[in-house]
């Protein structure tokens, strides 16, 4: 029997499942086969000469004593997350500080557990600079040894379903048979739908151990401590299934790059907590707690419904913040303040549409050309 | 003083870590290699990427080849982020130091790798992912632990992937001769 196109790479790749003999056998017997075989197998080795060109892989160092672990290390946790301010907002609010995550997942648990269900209905900017990273820095740098997420509770992740991918869909049936109320770009100038995916249900679920996070707490010097009755109570976040999407921009710019745009589209997520804790006393808990830096702690305590927030997290030093109305809907626009044709630009718009929210990312393309293609979805 | 979970001392180098480094160390430096084209950079981070290995090996992470790639990609991203800007002004300024014949050389050879890196760009993420990965030397398993995507689909993705990757490398490099 033929070989498929992936059978037949999953061979090149020495990761073939099925019976190699008798597959190798048919294919020097099969000349179709053969010759699509053949024909792989040169791709693969051009792609892999044009990839390893100028690439040198040195001797593997030795390992010295300086590998030893009898040394003390220090982990800095959430340290990246801070750092890597163009994340997604999942990762963000799941991860990026105990405080948001806690003020910021929306969550559905079973209406037996909780008492209360927030969506989350409304888009605000957190302003994350060098000096907070810096702050959160100071602060660990008091301890000795490792602070790890596993010390301040537990995070679990689960999807309901796989992903579903098209990367040559003709237009954008897909998601406008399952999502007829979720707006897209269909006539865009010059933009062609490159791929698209939709990502099934998914939670993630956070059980916070207050006695481990106190002890981290008087180890780094901090004399508040969380509150008991938080201890091992379960936050979870749940967003229903979402939509990617994206486009190409026909024709190249003098920097000969192409222009990109990637919409994310999802539902408003859901936020539930214990019954008997309240959101208020949880922020003002963390916020003196020491776990967040001051200007951020700040912003948190600022807003009036936080648990009905979304938080979208933003560098002050290298982005510039503005807000627009298009097509009647508020809109946040983030854009790089210093255009590097080199690496190319990126921006992005976040707006919500009914209960919808869209993220539209664009690389190489100005901002007044994302408004235009917000201004174009229907 | 050991708090609990918290612990001071570090457990002594182990046998595990040694395995690991030994198998995983070309594959994550062909990982960074690709990621920012550079021999330098690549061997740096790689070390990077192996001295945070280090506070995790005694944690039994079931798929070390995944864990190990997702740090990577993690640690050229922060690495790009902030270096960016410094790493073109001493580029120019390696450029201005150097004698004609290797400069040219020099420019032939950036040029290429930027060429590659830019059409690795243009294809979608799953594409791109997959050759990086496949390239790197993980395996199937791996790739899917790390990008979930179905490992049936891997094969596939891999094939088209290089189709476009060729297309794209003739377009783009008929523009940047003429």
């Amino acid at each position: 029997m033929c070989l498929n196109e992936s059978e037949l790479q999953e061979i090149i790749d020495h990761n073939y499942r099925g019976n190699l003999k008798e597959a190798l056998d048919h294919i020097e017997a099969c000349s179709e086969c053969k010759k699509l075989f053949l024909q792989l197998k040169t791709k693969d080795e051009f792609v892999s000469k044009l990839m390893n060109d100028g690439m040198h892989l040195p001797p593997q160092p030795v390992l010295t004593k300086e590998w030893d672990l009898n040394e003390e290390s220090q982990t800095i946790w959430g340290l990246n997350f801070m750092k890597t301010i163009n994340i997604k907002w999942k990762a963000t609010a799941a991860v990026a500080l105990v405080g948001l995550m806690l003020m910021t997942e929306p969550v559905q648990v079973a209406a037996d557990s909780f008492l209360k269900l927030f969506r989350m209905q409304e888009l605000e900017t957190v302003s994350i600079t060098e000096a907070d990273i810096h702050e959160l820095d100071y602060m660990m740098g008091h301890g000795d040894g490792e602070v790890s997420i596993e010390n301040i509770g537990k995070f679990e992740f689960s999807t309901d379903g796989e992903e579903f991918f098209n990367d040559d869909p003709k237009d954008f049936t897909d998601i406008t048979d399952k999502f007829p109320d979720m707006k897209v770009i269909k006539n865009a100038k010059h933009m062609n739908l490159d791929y698209l995916s939709m990502v099934p249900k998914s939670t993630v679920r956070f059980t916070l151990d207050v006695e481990s996070t106190n002890e981290i707490l008087v180890y780094l010097g901090s004399d508040n401590m969380l509150p008991e009755s938080l201890h091992e109570k379960t936050f979870e976040m749940t967003t229903d299934e979402f939509v990617n999407y994206t486009m190409i921009e026909s024709g190249k710019k003098e920097n000969n790059m192409e222009g990109r745009l990637n919409v994310t589209i999802m539902g408003e997520p859901q936020l539930g907590m214990p019954k008997d804790v309240n959101a208020k006393d949880v922020v003002n808990a963390l916020a003196n707690s020491g776990l967040i830096p001051s200007e951020i702690k700040r912003q948190l305590i600022g807003f009036d419904r936080l648990e009905s927030i979304i938080p979208i997290p933003y560098s002050e030093e290298s982005q510039i913040r503005t807000e627009k109305t298009i097509n009647g809907y508020k809109t946040i626009i983030i854009e790089d303040k210093d255009d590097d044709e080199a690496y190319g630009t990126y921006t992005t718009a976040y707006l919500k549409v009914d209960s919808y929210f869209y993220i539209m990312s664009g690389e190489n393309l100005n901002k007044d050309t994302l408004i235009e293609l917000i201004e174009e979805m229907e | 003083m050991i708090i609990l979970g918290i612990p001071k001392i570090k457990k002594k180098q182990n046998l595990k870590f040694k395995q690991d480094y030994k198998t995983y160390y070309p594959i994550v430096y062909k990982h960074l290699y690709y990621l920012s084209g550079s021999n330098e950079i690549a061997e740096d981070l790689t070390q990077d990427v192996f001295i945070k290995y280090l506070d995790y090996v005694d944690k039994n992470i079931e798929y070390p080849g995944a864990w190990l790639s997702k740090v990577a990609t993690n640690v050229a991203m922060n690495y790009f982020r902030s270096h960016k800007r410094r790493e073109i002004r001493e580029m120019n300024i390696f450029l201005d130091t150097q004698t004609l014949f290797m400069v040219e050389d020099q420019i032939y050879r950036l040029d290429e790798i930027r060429l590659v890196r830019k059409v690795l760009s243009q294809l979608n993420e799953n594409q791109r992912m997959c050759l990086l990965l496949k390239f790197s030397g993980y395996s199937y398993d791996e790739i899917n632990e790390i990008t979930q995507i179905p490992r049936n689909n891997i094969g596939k993705t891999i094939a088209r992937g290089k189709e476009k990757f060729m297309k794209l490398y003739r377009e783009v490099g008929e523009e940047h001769v003429s």
